[in-house]
């Protein structure tokens, strides 16, 4: 399989070792990574980031400031289309009312595979669908 | 005293209903708890009136009231003001004399505070097993990408059972969700045949069945009857002792490859014997017999209702 050289993947965690270690998980595909540890920083990067992003990851409680579901629907408006994957230790209940379309939720913990394999998923659904 | 006791059944927060469930009592601490007064929910289905979310299907739960008498488990409602609550229920049946007109007794305590700390707790224990992961992850990078997986897998299975625990407050679980919910994270459900009565597990043990599961079925994918494509497994428990409080448990791999004892024991091996026996007291059987691995075991339950 092809590596998807130079796609870049959005992290959102305010875990430096999460964010590490989907960092490494995401290099090791191939992608490139771009990490944020709030909301704030998250919508830095949507709005100041030349080039396309490949897809978001984000936690869903950030400690303070935006929640992650928020984070997510701002990406939306910021990149359409953006696929989303959310991971939370505990917000599986809220997923079918606050995600955004289209998206998914792995939870913590988690193998950095089976992330992988859902941002191909949502790859290829969104290749499928011609964008959200 | 008689009226203090009286004072506080009053504020206690109770209301009696039909099996169907429409209301035919409804106190003064069930009017503090929900903010709907008598006028409102007399005649009206519990269920309809405070957006009941149950635990399991409704039928099943009625099912076992009418069987056993009783039910308690945990609920979530709604009420007047739209907010919602999490109560701890406890349903007594009461059946007049001519077993006809049978009535429910159900008790609601606010346990909602409750939920919000084992809510954050659960957050927090998660976020701190893939913190743990991070640190597996960066410390053995040169070390087999398996391995690492390996211990992985174990603290996702640790999550589980985790996970089980917090949705009935830290209670109990039953035996066929813990070993349900190993072997659908697999994905191995259709190949492993299940038999055995509704067992609750006591908390202390739902962490340590949890793990042993995952190390019996990740052995049987990796090196036994799961590793080919005809083999199965076949677990199945009964209950034994005079007072039906022991568990005997087989997991018997069958169809598989030849297998022998390993010369050396591995991790897995003897995590489920430690694991186990520190859990239960039990001595743990665990042989390899030419059609693949059996483990026998008698551990204590929670007691046969999950009350």
């Amino acid at each position: 399989m092809l590596l998807p050289r130079g796609e870049i993947v959005l992290v959102v965690d305010d875990e430096v070792l999460i964010q590490f270690m989907l960092e490494d998980a995401l290099n090791e595909e191939g992608y490139e990574v771009r990490v944020a540890g709030n909301a704030r920083e998250a919508l830095e990067v949507l709005a100041a980031e030349p080039r396309p992003l490949s897809a978001l990851i984000t936690d869903i409680r950030l400690g303070v400031g935006a929640t992650g579901w928020e984070i997510a629907e701002q990406a939306r408006l910021l990149r359409p289309g953006i696929p989303i994957l959310y991971v939370s230790g505990d917000s599986r209940e809220e997923f079918a009312t606050r995600g955004v379309a289209g998206s998914e939720l792995v939870t913590k913990p988690f193998l950095a595979e089976d992330v992988v394999s859902l941002l191909r998923m949502l790859a290829a659904r969104k290749e499928a669908e011609g964008g959200l | 005293m008689e009226a203090a006791l009286a004072e506080y059944l009053i504020h206690a927060p109770v209301f009696v209903r039909t099996v169907p469930g429409m209301i035919t009592h409804w106190t003064t601490g069930a009017t503090e708890l929900y903010g709907y007064g008598w006028e409102e929910a007399q005649g009206r289905i519990s269920h309809e009136l405070l957006r009941t979310v149950f635990p399991e299907p409704l039928a099943d739960i009625d099912h076992a009231l009418v069987d056993q008498g009783h039910w308690q488990g945990l609920l979530t409602h709604t009420k007047s003001d739209g907010s919602t609550i999490w109560t701890e229920s406890v349903w007594r049946l009461r059946q007049a004399a001519d077993g006809r007109d049978a009535r429910v007794v159900e008790i609601n305590t606010d346990v909602t505070h409750r939920q919000l700390l084992a809510r954050e707790l659960d957050h927090r224990v998660k976020n701190t097993l893939a913190v743990v992961q991070g640190i597996a992850r960066g410390s053995f990078r040169k070390t087999d990408r398996g391995d690492v997986q390996r211990f992985e897998r174990r603290l996702i299975a640790l999550s589980r059972a985790h996970d089980l625990l917090v949705r009935s407050a830290w209670s109990t679980a039953s035996l066929g969700e813990v070993l349900g919910g190993t072997l659908q994270a697999l994905g191995i459900e259709d190949r492993v045949e299940a038999r055995g009565p509704d067992v609750a597990l006591a908390a202390k043990s739902v962490v340590a069945y949890g793990l042993a599961f995952h190390e019996l079925a990740t052995n049987a994918l990796k090196h036994g009857s799961l590793s080919n494509d005809v083999g199965r497994v076949l677990v199945d428990w009964e209950l034994v002792g005079s007072k039906h409080d022991l568990i005997h448990l087989t997991w018997r791999e069958l169809d598989g490859p030849p297998v022998s004892s390993p010369k050396q024991a591995d991790f897995g091996s003897t995590l489920i014997k430690r694991a186990l026996f520190a859990e239960l007291g039990e001595q743990i059987d665990l042989r390899f017999e030419p059609d693949g691995l059996v483990c026998e075991f008698d551990g204590l339950v929670q007691n046969s209702s999950g009350l």
